[in-house]
């Protein structure tokens, strides 16, 4: 993998417009904006959700049919569980139950042969996620299609509740997808994140016709909706974001059902979060470019005025946050160095660090702390979980320590994204 | 639909002035409390002012004790104040008033001619004054370590006095010193009648003032 000369140059073009934009107007305002930028943001969804509140739950006349699609890729440590809360999910009709292995090496033929009940569609070979999902639709029966990560265990009502939320012009209907059983602090963190992005963030951003994404571990759709927008795209690499934009940008609402609790196994080591996320928010930067057409949009509505654009805008901020961290403190980091080694050359010997005096900007960052907890309060009402002091050292890194790796990812994601692929440019 | 928005503008509107109130009271609030220091030394210089004056009128009374003894009781603070000014100063969100450090330069000044004339008229003394140049307007790393060694120095000896001299803000005394001294580079520091250009070790330094 070499770095190409193009991404060395807009890796200086960003660093230097950084730069100039510190030295001109100052770091400290520019930390000002970028926290005002955030808590508008929030403002907006903790309105949004007071909105929200107000709503009651839908209610069906008529349950439509459903299928139930699993791909399963090499799943065999999960993928007996996984059938097995399938197989218990409630429903008022008979649901069919179709698993696609694509091309498994392991061994989930065998464990698929041995249950009972189920459609099995084996592959020969490994095709991608997003190719088993169009063949199990392709031979779905049901008027409603769920797909189901083999990882995946959803509570037993959860396919019921969120059959209910398919009124005139909904595509596709989102659960709350949360961590499987977190053991470990990675998985703990990743619990606290799911908890609000896929509880609140997602739940209000439906009401405000601004979903993003239908999580993969657990979606429905409607199957003649999905014909219609030609399936999955089987050339994406995170498939269950492009089919939601792809329902947006087809004006189709996507619900989100914050009853419907779907369990998911999370990485437990940072190497394979580090991947995952990667693959997402590379994914996040070709979507985002292949809709581009929406932001700013008033055919596409709320998603187009507010949802779309402001999501790029937070995460330009979080790939800004760590250039621009680097970028304003590099002054102060070699004048450190230089005075450490000037006062080593006249026998002073190693300088004990002075004492950093705290700019006065930094007082805004209270602001933007003080709504953000709020939000996470909200977001563990949301499904009756307590917040409790054990839960403090996860929700204390979520909060002021994850979002630097967040940006991270973000970053190395940029430009592994520019690096590589040339549908961008 | 429209109203969340504006409503989420409204509040950040708010939340955004009151913030800039908030932090601007803030720095209003340290930087209150540092002039009045300020105002404290410009008080003493000038009963110690008066002092000469009452010797140069009645010519009957012998004050460089009394003098010496006030010069030396503004050692302490010197160095941290004007680093404290200068915290103050950078870590401000709107510019603030940055006469107060001019103020407080030009009274260093006043007190080391008075240092001086007070050791002219004893003879011997107490104290050692010991004069560093460094510039104002930008960052100088063998200055840094100079105004470390420096501070040890004055923490060892109990004689010494350090007057720091900005070269580059244009006060006419110091740019006298500069002439008289032949400053060309920073940083530079006099000790008994002696200079010593770029940074210079404390075991120089310590040697010259006569405590080690």
């Amino acid at each position: 993998m070499g770095l190409k000369i193009r991404t060395i140059l807009i890796f200086l073009l960003l660093v230097g417009l950084i730069y100039s934009l510190v030295k001109i107007v100052s770091v400290y305002w520019v930390i000002v904006l970028f926290n005002i930028i955030l808590i508008f943001i929030n403002c907006v969804f903790l309105f949004a959700y007071l909105e929200f509140k107000q709503k009651s739950e839908p209610k069906v006349k008529k349950w439509p049919s459903v299928s139930i699609v699993v791909p399963n890729y090499n799943g065999q440590a999960y993928l007996q569980k996984c059938i097995e809360s399938v197989m218990a999910l409630e429903y008022p009709l008979k649901k069919e139950i179709i698993v696609v292995d694509d091309g498994s090496t392991d061994s989930s033929p065998k464990i698929l042969k041995s249950i009972k009940g189920i459609r099995v569609v084996l592959k020969k070979k490994n095709a991608g996620k997003a190719a088993a999902l169009n063949d199990g639709i392709k031979i779905a029966k049901g008027e409603l299609v769920a797909t189901i990560d083999s990882d995946t265990f959803p509570q037993k009502d959860a396919l019921v509740k969120m059959c209910t939320y398919f009124e005139k012009d909904v595509g596709a209907v989102s659960g709350l997808v949360r961590a499987y059983k977190p053991r470990g602090f990675i998985e703990k963190i990743q619990e606290v994140e799911y908890l609000i992005s896929f509880g609140f963030f997602q739940s209000v951003l439906a009401d405000m016709d601004g979903i993003m994404v239908t999580p993969g571990p657990m979606s429905v759709f409607r199957k003649d909706v999905l014909k219609k927008i030609g399936g999955f795209d089987e050339k994406n690499i995170t498939e269950d974001m492009e089919i939601a934009m792809r329902l947006q940008h087809n004006h189709y609402k996507i619900a989100a059902c914050p009853q419907a609790i779907i369990y998911t196994v999370v990485p437990s080591k940072v190497g394979d979060w580090f991947r995952q996320r990667t693959r997402w928010y590379r994914g996040k930067f070709v979507n985002s470019v292949k809709y581009f057409e929406m932001v700013l949009n008033p055919k596409f509505g709320e998603f187009g005025m507010f949802s779309f654009p402001f999501s790029l805008v937070a995460d330009a901020l979080a790939i800004l946050l760590i250039v621009f961290t680097l970028v304003a403190n590099i002054d102060s980091v070699l004048q450190y160095f230089a005075f450490l080694f000037s006062f080593a050359s006249v026998g002073g010997g190693f300088a004990i660090p002075l004492a950093l005096t705290l700019h006065s900007s930094i007082y805004f960052y209270f602001f933007t702390i003080v709504l953000y907890s709020f939000l996470l309060y909200v977001s563990h009402d949301f499904v009756n979980d307590k917040l409790s002091i054990w839960k403090l050292p996860e929700i204390i890194f979520y909060m002021f320590v994850y979002g630097f790796f967040i940006s991270f990812v973000y970053f190395t994601s940029f430009f592994k994204e520019i690096n590589s692929s040339d549908y961008i440019w | 639909m429209v109203s969340k928005y504006i409503k989420a503008l409204a509040l950040t509107a708010v939340i955004l002035a009151f913030g800039l109130v908030a932090i601007n009271y803030l720095d209003d609030m340290r930087a209150k409390s540092l002039e009045r220091i300020v105002d404290e030394g410009a008080l003493e210089l000038q009963a110690s002012q008066q002092l000469f004056l009452y010797e140069s009128v009645f010519g009957d009374e012998d004050v460089c004790s009394i003098i010496l003894k006030r010069v030396e009781s503004q050692k302490l603070r010197a160095s941290k104040v004007l680093s404290e000014l200068e915290a103050a100063n950078s870590g401000r969100l709107f510019p603030g008033d940055s006469s107060l450090k001019k103020k407080f330069l030009l009274q260093n000044v006043e007190l080391y001619l008075l240092a001086n004339k007070a050791i002219l008229e004893c003879g011997d003394s107490s104290i050692y004054p010991v004069v560093y140049f460094y510039p104002d307007e930008y960052y100088c790393a063998d200055c840094a370590s100079q105004a470390l060694v420096l501070d040890s120095i004055v923490s060892k000896c109990q004689s010494v006095r350090v007057f720091a001299f900005p070269t580059d803000l244009n006060i006419p005394v110091i740019e006298l010193l500069e002439a008289k001294y032949g400053v060309k580079s920073v940083p530079t520091v006099i000790a008994g009648n002696e200079k010593f250009e770029g940074v210079t070790s404390q075991a120089t330094l310590s040697s010259v003032v006569g405590c080690s």
